[in-house]
């Protein structure tokens, strides 16, 4: 079984208890304005071009099977059609110039990477974050992951928008411990345009899933100018509110480490100018959701739901 | 739970004179001409013996030192300047000829080589009236037994004795100046506070040393008071396991209602700022007092052609400003300017292996940490017992970016030190020396050499030859063109390797003790276990044990260039050995692309990758047996391991010319046993693992894994959490030591631009802590490398 990874992070910090390693998935059926992680947005990989790095030894172009880079002027022209994703290119690229934004990766692969860091997830219940792009894209894939990780004790996350079938949520509710799940937007018309999908598909999954599954944290994303206005925060507060089971409240303020990203990938960012959300507004955003009744935490850094006793793997045996 | 405390008004005083004044004023040296032996009425101590000359100068110095009490201070003393980049004075008691002779094997009245930690509470418990009452009853033993004796050898024995005696009144001398001092200053002093506190120091000093300690007040002042004396006389000591040693009294003082926990941490805190009184931040108004024979007792040397190199090399001491910023003499001048090897280390267990670690281990690192102190550079001992009390104190002073406390693993340490014939309750009293070596207080008599593990790899190249000087200096094993297997080159690698080691531990063996003969230390010998049963010297035969190290530097560079050796040139075929070894001499000029494959494209050390990982723990384990070896073939040292390069890297790497990891030519080697900086992207918990897969008992003296995290990972309560599991992790791995620098590569970056704003900011240097900003710009930029991009 194989799935599109972008990339495997370890001694992550901000996706659950103790230290992370988070599998980021390709491919998100949302368009968000503010999305951070741009290249992960198509379902397949895409080229990306750090031109920082490129000696210009033109290595990429002699390797590539389909012609789909071609010499212009002083650079290298890339034609994304033409591409078969052979990525020969990325191969011989030794300076890291040339990459793609993610790779087809088998379960055992992406099981033994999650493993190296097993000794530190003893205490705190470090474990796996699923992440992306949307990771319930390729549930299969999610649902053999989880259910492995469980099966030998280890804690699992899954960071998701829920802009998904339901059924793909519903296969992996019992092998993840934790939902980190998105609440961008009430609003339709603002849905329409800063998420590229009015759908209510989101917010009806969310209020399924919260009836099946008790662990549940919800991320804000605060964007400047998009839902920090009162009116839109409290709508949304209002909306966790009534789902009746939800503990924790994270807000995740907008922030332009990305930015670079949309340059290498080559995608357009239309919030380039938008700045920084100010601190003012992140602390009276978490003001209001205290007086809702909930735990908040800023940035994702926190713990939560109290610690469930993990049990020591002590050989990382793989799990057939 | 700890709970941050705020600092007493009296600290923060002590804090502000410290920084304010302190660190900018260069300080005197004293006794920089003198000589006791040009004094008109010592001329009858020409007749005696080195050994009772140095108890005189001892003296000397008790009876001129300035004695200085400062305001606020509870704890009094301050010891004459010295540093181990900046050489040392003191009185001089060898004739002309005398020193004619020691100068041909680079020895002088300097030749002290500091680094041990004697055994303090000799002197805190027994004070110099029971420490007397031992050398008498061992003079009087020798009386009784001297028919049957070699006659000269008695003689060199009492001489030993009567110098202890002698360099003890030295200090009974020192004190009691100190105490007029305090009693002439209470009697002019007009606040009554004040004035109750300078009594109290006088009647302190009018009972310690000389007699055995009560208070906390009494044991600290006994303690620091005979620090000073050894220092003012050229002593780089480390102050061993503080906490052990003061606990009792600070208990006995809690229990009696003498103190409450803030005057604790009052005297406490006051002695700490002692230990920072001759710091100076700007290494360019040190003046230099560096002289051949300074510190030869650790360098060994073995002929006159050495000790003509060790002069030349003073000229490094010094700020040339007709040269660039980043000459070799600029680049690394200051680098030890404030070093004096002041270690210390908290916690651990007592001699039957129960928990020892106690208020005061916490107060110290507390301390340290919030008054941002340089020194004494605290280490921690831990186990897989710590309590969460300590852990937490010890999380939030790493991450207040202080670069310590450094992070000892008992089970893992003791494990290698039961592989020497040590008792197993004597190890379980080790501490540490000047940097970051493992070493029992009071027992030990310690030194190390280096073996430049990648200077080996250049021999095998190379004939044998050192690139940058031409010389030498290993074996000429033939044509690298005739080494046709990956077994085979190694196997030549360990040939270089081995012939380096014998060396060494040849010149360790005949150099042991050497620096006794002009260099002896009484007083120093008198804190020490065994010394006054044997009648010997510290330095020469005197210690209960004689640990010699052997120190494997360049592990992660060596390791590296082996593992693209091994895939590059013999598993993939892709280059032949030689045209490596062409890249390399031309430093990887035009071999751009080989250079990025090499770079980017092989795991390195560090990676957490079990195959990379296989050659490093090869290395340890050929480098084990070979020290194995050695010791059983040595009667009058031990021989043991370590790994690690101090905060020496870039001068020991600006020995070797490019490597093939990829390395440029006269780069840093990457810190002890830590990945090449740069290379870890995947993180600290892989080079925890990377550093832990090898079987390390066999290197005793230590193998420090230094880590860089960004401290914006570990804020709140969730990140102290996360920290403790990133030590505690560490310690289940089995790792030997740690150490871990919280701050960020933004915030070193805005230090350099903006230094007036980040005068605290400490960055962990290998064996010691530094203030970023005294640093010169090319090692500034080399700790930035250390965080991941």
């Amino acid at each position: 079984m194989k799935a599109y990874i972008s990339k495997i992070q370890h001694f992550n910090v901000h996706d659950g208890n103790g230290f992370r390693t988070t599998v980021f998935f390709q491919g998100c059926n949302l368009r968000c304005k503010w999305c951070q992680n741009p290249e992960l947005q198509n379902p397949t990989p895409i080229m990306m071009y750090d031109k920082a790095l490129c000696t210009g030894c033109g290595a990429c172009m002699e390797a590539c099977t389909n012609k789909a880079l071609e010499p212009c002027g002083e650079g290298i022209y890339f034609h994304a059609f033409e591409c078969t994703l052979c990525m020969k290119c990325e191969e011989q690229c030794f300076n890291g110039a040339r990459f793609f934004s993610s790779h087809k990766c088998t379960l055992e692969y992406v099981l033994k990477e999650c493993l190296k860091d097993e000794a530190f997830y003893v205490y705190h219940g470090g474990g796996v974050t699923l992440s992306g792009g949307e990771p319930l894209l390729q549930s299969d894939f999610c649902f053999s992951l989880l259910h492995s990780l469980k099966s030998i004790g280890i804690s699992t996350a899954v960071e998701t928008a829920g802009y998904v079938n339901y059924e793909a949520i519903e296969k992996v509710i019992e092998d993840t411990d934790v939902f980190y799940y998105d609440v961008k937007l009430i609003d339709r018309g603002k849905r329409k345009k800063y998420l590229g999908s009015d759908s209510n598909l989101m917010l009806d999954n969310l209020v399924k899933l919260s009836r099946l599954h008790d662990r549940i944290v919800i991320r804000i994303p605060l964007i400047p100018g998009v839902n920090d206005s009162e009116t839109e925060y409290i709508r949304i507060m209002k909306y966790i509110k009534s789902l009746g089971n939800i503990r924790y409240v994270q807000i995740m303020p907008f922030h332009q480490l990305g930015m670079r990203k949309y340059e290498l990938a080559d995608i357009n960012y239309e919030m380039k100018d938008i700045d920084a959300e100010n601190t003012i507004k992140i602390n009276k955003c978490s003001d209001i959701a205290k007086s809702y009744g909930f735990e908040v935490n800023i940035g994702g850094g926190g713990f939560v739901y109290e610690l469930r006793a993990v049990s020591k793997v002590k050989e990382t045996g793989m799990p057939t | 739970m700890s709970t941050s405390y705020e600092l007493s008004p009296r600290l923060k005083r002590l804090e502000c004179r410290l920084k304010s004044k302190d660190y900018k004023q260069p300080k005197p040296w004293y006794f920089e001409n003198v000589n006791i032996l040009n004094i008109p009425e010592n001329e009858y101590l020409k007749k005696e013996s080195i050994v009772i000359r140095k108890a005189y100068a001892i003296r000397y110095v008790a009876e001129h030192i300035p004695t200085p009490i400062y305001e606020d201070e509870l704890i009094v003393g301050v010891p004459n300047q010295s540093s181990v980049e900046f050489g040392m004075c003191m009185p001089r008691y060898l004739t002309e000829d005398e020193r004619d002779y020691f100068r041909r094997l680079g020895l002088s009245e300097l030749s002290l080589s500091g680094h041990h930690p004697p055994d303090w509470s000799r002197i805190i418990e027994k004070g110099i009236s029971g420490l007397r009452e031992e050398v008498s009853k061992q003079l009087l033993a020798m009386t009784k037994v001297r028919d049957t004796n070699n006659e000269a050898e008695v003689e060199n024995e009492t001489d030993e004795l009567r110098a202890m005696l002698l360099s003890l009144d030295g200090l009974e001398t020192l004190a009691i100046r100190y105490a007029d001092k305090a009693l002439e200053l209470a009697v002019k002093e007009k606040g009554k506070t004040r004035k109750q506190e300078l009594l109290k120091i006088y009647e302190t000093l009018c009972h310690v040393p000389d007699r055995p300690a009560d208070t906390l007040q009494e044991a600290v002042q006994s303690f620091w008071i005979t620090y000073t004396l050894l220092a003012s006389c050229g002593e780089f000591l480390p102050l061993g396991r503080i906490d052990q040693y003061l606990i009792k009294y600070y208990l006995d003082d809690i229990h009696l209602r003498r103190i409450d926990d803030e005057q604790a941490r009052d005297i406490i805190g006051s002695f700490l700022i002692k230990c920072n009184e001759r710091n100076v931040l700007d290494a360019k108004k040190f003046i230099p007092h560096m002289e051949y024979g300074t510190f030869s007792g650790v360098i060994h040397y073995v002929s006159r052609e050495d000790t003509l190199i060790y002069e030349n090399k003073n000229r490094e001491h010094f700020y040339h400003d007709d040269e660039p910023e980043d000459s070799v003499h600029n680049k690394y001048f200051g680098q030890e300017a404030n070093n004096r090897m002041m270690t210390c280390v908290v916690g651990g267990t007592d001699s039957n292996g129960n928990d020892a670690a106690n208020r005061l281990s916490g107060m110290i690192i507390e301390l340290i940490s919030e008054m941002r102190l340089l020194f004494p550079t605290v280490g921690v001992r831990m186990s897989k017992n710590t309590k969460d009390e300590l852990l937490n104190i010890v999380a939030d002073a790493i991450r207040s970016g202080q670069g310590e406390p450094v992070i000892y693993n008992d089970e893992s340490i003791l494990k290698s030190f039961s592989k020497l014939s040590i008792t197993a309750d004597e190890a379980r009293n080790y501490s540490s020396d000047g940097c970051w070596e493992t070493i029992i207080p009071g027992v030990t008599n310690f030194s190390y050499s280096l073996v430049n593990t990648l200077q080996c790899l250049e021999y095998v190249f190379n004939h044998g030859h050192l690139l940058k000087t031409g010389a030498m200096n290993g074996l000429d094993c033939g044509d690298i063109r005739n080494l046709t297997t990956y077994d085979m080159f190694y196997t030549v690698f360990l040939k270089e390797l081995y012939y380096v080691m014998d060396a060494l531990w040849r010149i360790n063996i005949e150099n042991r003790g050497i620096s006794s003969l002009s260099a002896p230390d009484p007083l120093l010998s008198v804190l020490c276990d065994d010394c006054i049963e044997s009648g010997r010297d510290f330095y020469g035969d005197g210690a209960k044990y004689h640990l010699r190290c052997l120190l494997l530097t360049g592990f992660a560079d060596t390791v590296d260039s082996l593992n693209v050796i091994k895939k590059l040139v013999y598993e993939d075929r892709k280059i032949t050995i030689e045209e490596l070894h062409g890249a390399m001499l031309d430093n990887w000029k035009g071999h751009e692309r080989l250079l990025a494959y090499i770079r980017n494209r092989i795991p390195k050390y560090g990676d957490n990758d079990v195959t990379t990982d296989s050659t490093g723990i090869r290395l340890i384990k050929d480098f084990s047996s070979k020290i194995i070896e050695l010791r059983k073939r040595s009667y009058s040292i031990q021989l043991t391991g370590g790994i690690g390069t101090f905060h020496m890297y870039a001068l020991w790497g600006d020995t070797v010319h490019a490597s093939a990891n990829g390395r440029q030519a006269y780069d840093a080697l990457a810190p002890n046993y830590s990945p090449v900086p740069g290379n870890s992207e995947k993180g600290p918990l892989a080079a925890i693992m990377s550093a832990t897969r090898a079987d390390l008992s066999e290197m005793t003296t230590g193998t420090p894994l230094d880590l860089s995290v960004n401290s914006n990972e570990f804020e709140e309560e969730s990140g102290r959490e996360r920290l403790k599991d990133l030590i505690r992790g560490f310690i289940d791995m089995d790792g030997q030591i740690l150490t871990i620098t919280a701050t960020s590569a933004e915030e070193l970056k805005e230090a350099m631009l903006y230094p007036e704003k980040h005068k605290d900011l400490r960055v962990r240097m290998g064996g010691l802590s530094a203030y970023f900003i005294q640093l010169a710009p090319a090692q500034q930029e080399k700790i930035i490398e250390r965080f991941v991009p």
